[in-house]
Formats: structure tokens, sequence, C-alpha cells
């Protein structure tokens, strides 16, 4: 279980979360859906170890993890999809997905991974050779989820994958969130795209300047007329 | 006979841009990783010469041995540097690192002037014996050190290929941020980029003693021609870096021989100011 508990942070000396309290459960879609500046970016910072709460806790299976250095937290199974994708431009892709093995003891067998993400994404594979930087946005955005997936974790957490794609690809990213969760991962999904993400989650937060709104499971939330009107208008 | 001449000079400037291309590398790769601009580099190279000499001289060493001991010995300099030095101020304005570099470029020539003494030392060459081709005289120590260069060259390419950590200094020199999401620790890419900056400075402290002259401040002026050489390559750029070295020694060598010897320093800083004009994004970059 991957849990906040009461979690509040500051940023440039502004609170940018109050009291955040939400939890993944292994196997889960949960979706965190919010305007742009709510809070849900931050909210991954914190999970990763980006940003340091000042209140609050944020523990895996019970463990603390918010007192972890950023390049520690991949090494207990949580793994990020960075909005903006991030992939490295002047490595190529299989360089990109060796990477994602890194932090992992058994790193020498990312060749078997790296078979698995070129199943899942064939597109990659018949790019296996170029830089990254000269793939597609959509390209690009299957790199990065292949990349969390090299470090083998439990907890997928992904920031806005949709942004800036077009709907046929976003419909591929989609799919492929299915398929990694139908393998046994949980998956925390950002989005603003909330509608989108109501369909693929089942549960969902929603954040509004930094505080939980309203949760439940995506169904209820879909129909609540006031996240209607807030979020699902468009 | 004019032919010869050049191919013996162009033979020449392969050379020191060889061992300018070995000290360029290590400047490169700090920047590239870590944003450090490392005004003391040139002085790490310096102290790889008196390690090198010092364990051969002093302690009777044999040369090859006193070579790999001075890229060991430097390199554990190199990462003591980094930890003492640099690592407090990573978070601070880089300009406090930069000062704080050139303080330690002038502990490490005072340190060496103290030990080492004023006066020039010298190594003997690794090889003696020339080899002939047709009529060019080629001195094999010259080959000798053009070889080690260029292992030592394709050594560390291939350790950024191949290797985990040499993955994790490319990926992390385009995306510090991501590639600690990765798992990458930044301390420990600093301590393995110092250790690999400065055994390649070593290596190339200890040719150039066997070759030219060891001084105390033998350092400033590789320093200066090395920044030029990063400059030229494009900064960060690797391969730049070699292109840059070889590009800057044969030019130095053929300004020497066919306009004037009092020339050798400048040429540098003409062949800067004629690419900061001309190709201000380095040899390399978007070509």
């Amino acid at each position: 279980m991957l849990a906040l508990d009461r979690v509040t942070a500051v940023y440039t000396g502004r609170a940018v979360l109050h009291e955040v309290s939400l939890r993944v459960a292994p196997g889960e879609i949960v979706a965190m859906i919010g305007a742009n500046g709510s809070g849900k970016s931050t909210t991954l910072k914190v999970i990763t170890g980006g940003l340091r709460p000042v209140g609050g806790q944020v523990l895996l299976d019970g463990e603390p993890l918010e007192a972890l250095a950023p390049e520690a937290v991949v090494g207990r199974g949580i793994a990020l999809v960075p909005e903006g994708r991030r992939v490295f431009p002047r490595l190529t892709v299989v360089e990109n997905l060796r990477i994602g093995a890194y932090s992992r003891a058994d790193r020498n067998r990312y060749r078997e991974d790296a078979a698995r993400v070129f199943e899942l994404f064939p597109v990659l594979a018949q790019r296996a050779r170029q830089e990254a930087g000269t793939l597609s946005g959509g390209e690009q955005q299957m790199l990065a989820i292949g990349r969390a997936l090299m470090a083998r974790p439990r907890w997928l957490l992904l920031d806005e994958p949709s942004l800036g794609l077009a709907p046929k690809v976003i419909d591929v990213v989609w799919d492929a969130i299915q398929k990694i969760n139908a393998d046994g991962l949980a998956v925390l999904l950002v989005e603003q795209k909330a509608f989108a993400a109501l369909q693929l989650a089942a549960r969902a937060y929603v954040l509004e300047n930094g505080r939980i709104v309203a949760e439940g499971p995506s169904a209820t939330l879909a129909a609540d007329p006031r996240v209607k009107q807030a979020y699902l208008s468009f | 006979m004019t032919l010869v001449l050049f191919v013996q000079h162009l033979a020449n400037g392969l050379i020191t841009g060889g061992l300018y291309a070995l000290v360029a590398i290590g400047l490169s790769l700090i920047y590239g990783v870590l944003r450090i601009i490392n005004f003391a580099h040139g002085e790490i190279f310096a102290v790889g010469a008196y390690v090198g000499f010092f364990l051969w001289r002093v302690l009777g060493v044999p040369l090859p041995l006193a070579f790999v001991g001075a890229m060991v010995g430097t390199a554990a300099m190199g990462v003591a540097a980094e930890r003492l030095v640099f690592r407090p101020l990573r978070f601070a304005d880089p300009l406090n690192s930069m000062i704080s570099a050139i303080g330690l470029s002038f502990l490490l020539q005072n340190l060496i002037l103290q030990v080492g003494g004023a006066e020039p030392r010298r190594l003997d060459p690794f090889m003696s014996g020339v080899l002939l081709v047709g009529p060019i005289a080629l001195p094999l120590q010259y080959l000798f050190i053009l070889g080690l260069a260029g292992v030592l060259i394709a050594a560390i390419e291939v350790y950024l290929r191949r290797a985990w950590n040499g993955l994790a200094l490319r990926a992390s020199s385009q995306d510090l941020g991501t590639a600690a999401l990765m798992g990458v620790s930044i301390d420990r890419l600093a301590r393995v980029t110092f250790a690999a900056a400065s055994a390649l400075a070593a290596a190339a402290g200890v040719l150039v003693g066997s070759v030219f002259l060891l001084q105390p401040t033998m350092g400033v002026s590789m320093a200066a021609k090395c920044f030029v050489v990063v400059i030229l390559g494009g900064v960060g750029n690797l391969p730049g870096a070699i292109v840059g070295g070889l590009v800057l020694g044969v030019a130095e060598s053929l300004a020497v021989a066919y306009v004037s010897t009092a020339l050798r320093d400048v040429v540098a800083f003409v062949v800067l100011i004629v690419a900061l004009l001309f190709r201000p994004q380095g040899l390399l970059r978007g070509a």
C-alpha cells in the first residue's frame, strides 16, 4: 500500500499541499484529477523525494518514504513517468530503456525487460537505435513509460501522460496502461483530461488548491454534479 | 624535402594535440556532468606529472608502473578535491565553485613548488629509437605517446558507452533531475567524474614529462589551452574535445614551424577567436 497521510508541503514559501491523504493499493488504478496548479504534480514530487513535506507522512507498506533521497525511491518499487516525458534526447531508445534499469540489482538482464517493452510498444523496436530526441511526442511518451517499467516497479506514477498527444496516440497509451495494470502494477494517474482518466481508473481523487475536495469510485465522481461542472464540462 | 618536414611537424602537432585532448576531455566531462568550470584542472595535470616523477625518481618505481601509479594517485586526489572543495558548494551560486577552483589551483601550484622545488625536472623517455618511414624519421617515443593517448581516449569512450556509470554520466549531462529518478546518485557520479578526469590528466602529465620538462607552473598554460580546446569542440562534447585538441596541436606545430616559434602560445587564442567568430557552437555541434 502506498499512502499519503495528511501531507502538507510548502514550495517557495507558499503552502501547495494541505493535509492531503490518499492511498493506492497494489494492483489498483487510481486517478488524481484537478485543474492546472491544483497540486497534482506536487503530490507526485513528494512521493518521489523531490520535495520533502513539512507535515504528514508518505508511507510505503507502512514504512516512511519522505526522508529518502530521490535516487533511492525507485529502488523501493516506485517509478515516475514525469510530466513532459523527459526522455534523454541524445541517448538512443535502447540506452533510455537501459538507464531505466540502473537501480536494479539484476540490471545486467535489462535486455529481457527491453524486449517486453518492445512487445508493448512495437513502434519503439523500429526506432531502437535512434536518438530519443528524434522521436515524435507520442513515441517519447511510450519510451518514458517503457523506461519507468525497466525498473520493475510495483507502483507506476504517471504525470499527465496524454499532454500534447493526438487522440489516436492517447488511445495507444491508455491501452498500454491497462495492460501494465493487468500485469499487476498499481497505477497512480495524474491527468487534466478528467473524463478520460475517470474511465480508466477505478477510484479517483479531486484536487483543488492543494486540497482533496472529493474522492470515491470513478463512476460516482463522474456523476457528481459539482465534479461534472468543474472538470468534465469540456 | 619540404613535404618530409611538413609530415614531421604534423606528427609533432598530433602528439601535443593528443595530450591536449586527454586533459580537455576531463575538463569537458566535469563541466558536462556537474556544471563546474574547474580552473584547477591544469594543476591536477601538473600534480599527476609530479606524482609520476616522485614515484620514478625518488622511490625508484619503474616508469610504466609510475605512470599507472600517477593515474591512480591523482584520481584519488581528484575525488578528495570534489568532496572537500566542490561538493559543499553544489547548490550554491556557480561563481562560488569557480572561485574555489581558482583557490585550489593556487594551493596545488604552491604545494608542488614546496615539495618538488622550482627547478625544471624531466622523466626518461618511455622508448628510445626512431622509426624510419622512407625519409621521415618518427621517434618511437612520440608514436608511443600518440598510441597511448589513443588507447586512453578509446577506453573512456567505451566506458561511456558500455559501463552503467558511463551511461549514467551521459544521461546526467542531459538531465540531472530525471537521472536521479532512475536511481542515479549524483554524489557517486561526481566521484566517478573527478576520478576519471584526474586520471586522464595525470596520464597526460607523465607523458608530457617524458618529452618536455616538468615545472610547477606547467598546468597554467595547459589549462588555458584546454579551455580553448573545450570551447573549440563544443562544451560538454567529448568527440569535440578530441578533435579540438588535435586541431590546436597541429595548428600550433605548423605555426611554430612556418611562421615563428614565438607564436606557440598565441596560436591557441587566435584559433579560439576565429572559432568563436565562425563556429560559436563548437566544431562538431550541429554538424
